[in-house]
């Protein structure tokens, strides 16, 4: 009997070492421990087997079919890895298909500098106010110092609507409108849209601005310089240089022009196109909001100051992407829109 | 401001080079626009002498002159003008000069050859005559560049002079400002007057009758004038200014008026119907010619110039045709006058006269330099005109004026500009500005500006010259020390940026659309949310930009159009705006808007297929759904928007209220528009959709028990809107159904004709149990047979 299951072993084993292939190894699992298996059957001898030798060779049964369990679960085993293998050996995809993937848009790249300049001022402290496109000369003149019949108004080529109504100029009327509503101390920007009557290349009838103004007790010219530095650099870049010169607008005094120096030939280049040789763009209006205005929303201008500016949002963009023409940002062109 | 440099150095000592000139200046506020160097285009001719003439062997009207420019040899130059002979000084262009007509080169003349060429005033650009060649002086040295030898070479520099500073409209303001600006000296001179025969007071009498109109009106008579072309020189500075020369009277007020930036006028006092001027305001006076030959109707409230009756002149914006000097004039009456400015620029804006002196007179003369202005002009006749000035001046200043005082306090000059100030830093100011300055109580100054700064009226006035002059890089920087709180974005704006990006993530670019519609755009797109009557515009640039948006379709509309123009037919595009409408007042509201034309965006091969409902919708439900708005709104054919085709187009519904629209335009319109095609707009009123508050969301436990899913097929007419079967499962409101989708549609056998095939999914489950065949069977067939009895629709099985 032991002789027997010990050539059944042999077999099987040599059998295991000569197959190939996942189907192969499961026939001889099928032929020697199936059902009607060759170890199998001499399970069913057993009883014949003389009662005292019986442990002996039950106990070898056992032995020889654990192994053989275990040398077929391996060959299997190899036999899955060497198919699996041979499958990716073949497997071959063309990367360089195009990908499936959701198309992408992409966002207005005014709307994106005015987001960035948004993010700049809100971690200053300061928020966000809006107010209408639709103006009163009140609001847009009058109460930020512009008399009636003033040259200054030249300055400001305005569309007049129906009503003895305006489409606001600039952004200040916000200024205006926040500061008739609330007490200082305020820290206020207001983005908008902005009118005027004017069109070329550097020149929209309809374009956006960026108001903000900050009031409390003790503000200064020295933090009005700060602050715009500070937002200047964020925007274009530690380092930029900064510089204010004397300007005048009639809501604020002593007013500024605030230039940078330019970012694309740091003012060694004649002819640059960016800065026209002179190694300054113009960025921003500003200065400290005039007495009057002050006046006109009832503060008393002897108990707090405050500074104001305003930026076209269209310049910068124009400048930090060398856009040459304003019309493109009104023209909806995709192959334009999505540059940015 | 046009400002010559030569001009200016009559007035301040110019120790410095252009550039810094120009950024002194630029710096302390009068920014330089533009430098331009006059004569620069001729900087290469030089003065030559004509050795020797000599007929050109083969052309009778050429003649070949041997020039020299110095003492080096003569060279031939073929020349073709008569007026000159041997030993003239003329102007020699050697070859390779660039002249304003042409490059010269050395060339063959008709077998002679021509080293340069010789010149006239026109070839230069001197003046128009193109006669003969300009002969020069005997004087003038051989081989000095021509602008040079005739006083031409000079630097014009453009200053923008900010609308306060109307000191500055003058070659003496500007020398003023960059004598305070750079510690310079203003040179002063005397203006010598020599008078002759019958004073003026004899020839001419003055009334103000409209005193707030004319503080102040001076007069002279000037006799015995030749008239003629004014000097070389001072029609060199005229057209410097950008002036054009006229005759040598009116050059001389033109010359006194840039020079001062007192405006002047002559009158032809012959032509003056009587010896009387009367300042008065307009009245009853209906019409007048002014010396442009243009009638102009007049306001009562404008202000004249008469001789009591009759206007002579529209006082500080144009004279008239009648009085207007001649060439047969031969006495001058010399107006010298301080007009209100706003009174001038009414006027001026309403008859669209912007001369010169209406600029001036509206930002401001100096009413105490009048009479010096006066004074000059009538000099430079005398000089220039051979006038004989009449004994004295009629001035009439009912109200002396006098700057008022300003109080300064040297604390608050620092608290406003955050900088150490020094009492001796605003009195250097200040004096260098012209002011006179003294002590009042403790820490106060008094300043008394100068007449000609009007803008000098308040403290604020004085400590922005303080900064200005003393340099704004002189102020440190600092950071304000403020409380925390701030920071604050509108919810609408932190919402409307979320939809942004949501948009932009789907694959639509983001378009920024003027505020501004044509009458046709807004009659074809109404809007929604809005009243039928638009927002007009009194002075459009264009007919097309006439009025403000109903709705922001029509420039969606125009954007797939200039698109397509382009070759670009997919455009996916959204826009966020405001529109505007008129209702007791204008009114203006936020919308949010896109299109979907051509084929869906790319997805890879294969991904191409034109747009259809399904994708704007889409984008809407997204939108919606964004906002946590699809519970509370519907969907339902859209059929009163004469835009849109009534079959294929939606109405968004938010709480039973019009809040958007998705679909596609009218083929009409689309033929209309030049956009046919598959083009799907959407239009969302963000003012209705954003009312909303979409509250904190509460966490909803997670199912512990499956949930079992039946499918409904049902057959319906083809018209039938499958979404009633989902209503209608919703509103029927079974405890244990969990969902309902539809999960296919179909038409076509063994569907009849005319009809189509849906299919529902439908779930089903308990929140505290295992749900069970029969309990899920008996719910379904529940369903079902109220579905049937309630809707046009059968079952299949």
């Amino acid at each position: 009997m032991i002789e027997a299951l010990s050539r059944i072993r042999a077999e099987a084993l040599a059998a295991l070492d000569r197959c190939h292939g996942e189907a192969e190894v499961e026939g001889i699992r099928v032929r020697y421990l199936g059902r009607k298996g060759e170890l199998t059957n001499v399970v069913r001898q057993l009883r014949d087997v003389p009662a005292e030798e019986r442990p002996a060779v039950g106990v070898r049964l056992n032995e020889i079919k654990d192994e053989l369990e275990r040398r077929i679960d391996e060959s299997l085993s190899r036999a899955r890895a060497a198919a699996r293998a041979q499958r990716v050996a073949g497997e071959r995809i063309d990367v360089t298909l195009p990908g499936r993937r959701p198309a992408r848009g992409s966002l207005h790249p005014i709307a994106q500098v005015m987001e960035e300049l948004i993010d700049i001022f809100c971690t200053l402290g300061f928020s966000v106010a809006e107010g209408p496109d639709i103006e009163d000369d009140y609001h847009n003149f009058e109460a930020l110092n512009f008399p009636a019949d003033h040259p200054a108004r030249d300055m400001q080529d305005t569309f007049f609507v129906e009503g003895n109504l305006l489409l606001r100029t600039h952004t200040s009327p916000v200024q205006v409108r926040v500061m008739e509503g609330r007490r200082p101390p305020l820290r206020v920007i207001a983005p908008g849209s902005v009118y005027r009557h004017d069109s070329d290349v550097t020149h929209s009838p309809m374009f956006h601005q960026l108001e903000g103004f900050m009031v409390d007790r003790h503000v200064t010219f020295g933090d009005l310089k700060g602050v715009l530095t500070y937002t200047l650099q964020r925007l274009f870049g530690s380092g930029t240089p900064v510089r204010l010169r004397p300007s005048f607008f009639p809501f604020t005094e002593p007013s500024a022009e605030i230039d940078i120096g330019c970012f694309r030939c740091g003012g060694r280049e004649r002819t640059c196109r960016i800065c026209k040789g002179s190694g300054w763009m113009e960025i921003l209006g500003a200065g400290m909001i005039d007495p009057n205005v002050f006046r006109a929303v009832g503060y008393d201008p002897e108990e707090v100051t405050g500074f104001a500016f305003g930026m076209g949002i269209e310049r910068v963009v124009m400048l930090l992407h060398e856009i040459n023409d304003i019309k493109l940002f009104f023209t909806h062109d995709v192959r334009f829109l999505r540059q940015f | 401001m046009r400002v010559s440099l030569n001009w200016l150095r009559d007035f301040v000592q110019l120790n410095m080079d252009t550039a810094s000139l120009c950024e002194r200046l630029t710096m302390g506020g009068l920014e330089v626009d533009a430098v331009e160097e006059v004569g620069a285009a001729i900087a290469s001719v030089v003065v030559g002498e004509i050795v020797r003439m000599q007929p050109h062997p083969q052309a009778d009207r050429l003649t070949v002159c041997q020039v020299r420019i110095g003492t080096g040899p003569a060279v031939p130059v073929v020349c073709g003008a008569t007026n000159m002979k041997a030993g003239d000084r003329v102007a020699y262009a050697p070859p390779g000069t660039t002249l304003p007509g042409g490059r010269v080169e050395e060339r063959e003349v008709r077998g002679v050859r021509s080293l340069g060429m010789l010149c006239s005033e026109a070839e230069l650009e001197l003046s128009g005559d193109a006669s003969g060649l300009m002969i020069l002086e005997r004087e003038a040295p051989l081989g000095e560049r021509i602008g040079v030898c005739l006083g031409i070479e000079d630097t014009v520099v453009d200053v923008a002079v900010p609308p306060n500073r109307g000191d500055c409209l003058s070659v003496l303001g500007i020398g003023r400002e960059l004598a305070a600006l750079a510690g310079l000296r203003v040179r002063r001179h005397r203006i010598g007057v020599r008078e002759r025969g019958t004073p003026a007071a004899d020839a001419i009498a003055v009334r103000i009758d409209d005193v707030s109109g004319c503080g102040r009106y001076a007069a002279r008579v000037v006799r015995n004038l030749r008239i003629g072309a004014s000097p070389r020189w001072m029609q060199q500075r005229l057209v410097a200014a950008g002036l054009r020369p006229i005759n040598n009277v009116v050059d001389v007020t033109n010359y006194v008026m840039i020079e001062r930036g007192q405006p002047l006028h002559a009158f032809d006092y012959a032509r003056l119907p009587r010896p009387e001027i009367v300042v008065r305001r307009a009245g009853a006076s209906a019409s007048f010619e002014t010396l442009d030959g243009v009638p102009r109707v007049l306001d009562p409230d404008d202000l004249l110039i008469t001789t009591g009756e009759e206007p002579v002149a529209i006082a500080g914006v144009m004279g008239g045709a009648e009085t207007e000097v001649s060439a047969s004039t031969s006495v001058v009456l010399l107006e010298s006058a301080w007009f209100e400015p706003s009174r001038v620029r009414r006027t001026a804006r309403r008859l669209g006269l912007h001369s010169e002196a209406a600029f001036r007179f509206e930002r401001g003369v100096d009413i105490g330099g009048v009479p010096a202005a006066l004074d000059r002009a009538a000099a430079l006749l005398e000089r220039i005109a051979g006038g004989e000035v009449a004994r004295g001046m009629v001035d009439a200043y009912p109200r002396v004026e006098r700057p008022a005082p300003v109080h300064v306090r040297l604390q608050r000059v620092e608290e406003i500009l955050g900088a150490p100030v020094t009492r001796g830093d605003v009195v250097r100011t200040m004096k260098a500005l012209g002011a006179s300055v003294s002590a009042a109580a403790r820490g106060t100054l008094t300043v008394m500006p100068p007449t000609y700064r009007l803008d000098l009226s308040r403290e604020i006035d004085v400590i922005e010259e303080v900064a200005r002059v003393r340099g704004y890089e002189r102020i440190a920087p600092t950071m304000p020390a403020v409380s925390l709180d701030g920071g604050v974005v509108p919810e609408r704006m932190r919402r409307v940026g979320g939809l942004r990006r949501l948009l932009a993530a789907q694959g639509m670019d983001e378009a920024v659309i003027l505020s501004f519609a044509s009458p046709r755009l807004n009659e074809c797109f109404r809007g929604i949310g809005v009243k039928p009557d638009p927002v007009l515009i009194v002075n459009p640039m264009s007919r097309d930009e006439s009025q403000l948006r109903l709705s922001l379709v029509g420039g969606l509309v125009t954007a797939v159009r200039q698109n397509r123009s382009q070759g670009v037919s997919r455009v996916a595009v959204f826009s966020v705006g405001k529109v505007f409408w008129k209702d007791t007042g204008p009114q203006e509201g936020w919308r949010l808007a896109g299109v979907w034309a051509g084929e869906v965006p790319d997805q890879g091969l294969g991904g191409r297929r034109p747009a259809e409902f399904a994708d704007i919708k889409g984008v809407v439900e997204s939108v919606l759904d964004h906002l946590r708005l699809t519970d509370r709104t519907s969907w339902k054919p859209l059929l009163e928007v004469p835009a849109f085709h009534p079959g294929k187009s939606a109405a968004v519904m938010l709480a039973d209220e019009f809040a958007g629209v998705a679909g596609c335009l009218h083929p009409d319109l689309e033929v209309e528009f030049e956009i046919e095609g598959a083009n799907w707009f959407f239009e969302l009123d963000l003012e209705k959709l954003l009312a909303y508050l979409p509250a904190r969301a509460v966490f909803r436990e997670l199912p512990r028990f499956p949930a079992v899913v039946r499918d409904l097929a049902i057959v319906t007419e083809e018209q039938f809107p499958s979404g009633r079967v989902i209503h209608f499962v919703r509103q029927w409101g079974h405890p244990l159904v969990e969902t309902v989708v539809l999960f296919d549609q179909y038409v076509g056998a063994p569907i009849p004709p005319g009809m189509k095939g849906l299919a529902y999914s439908i779930s089903y489950r308990a929140a505290d149990r295992t749900l069970t065949d029969d309990e899920v069977n008996e719910a379904h067939a529940e369903l079902t047979a109220a579905l049937s009895t309630a809707l046009p629709l059968e079952l299949r099985r």
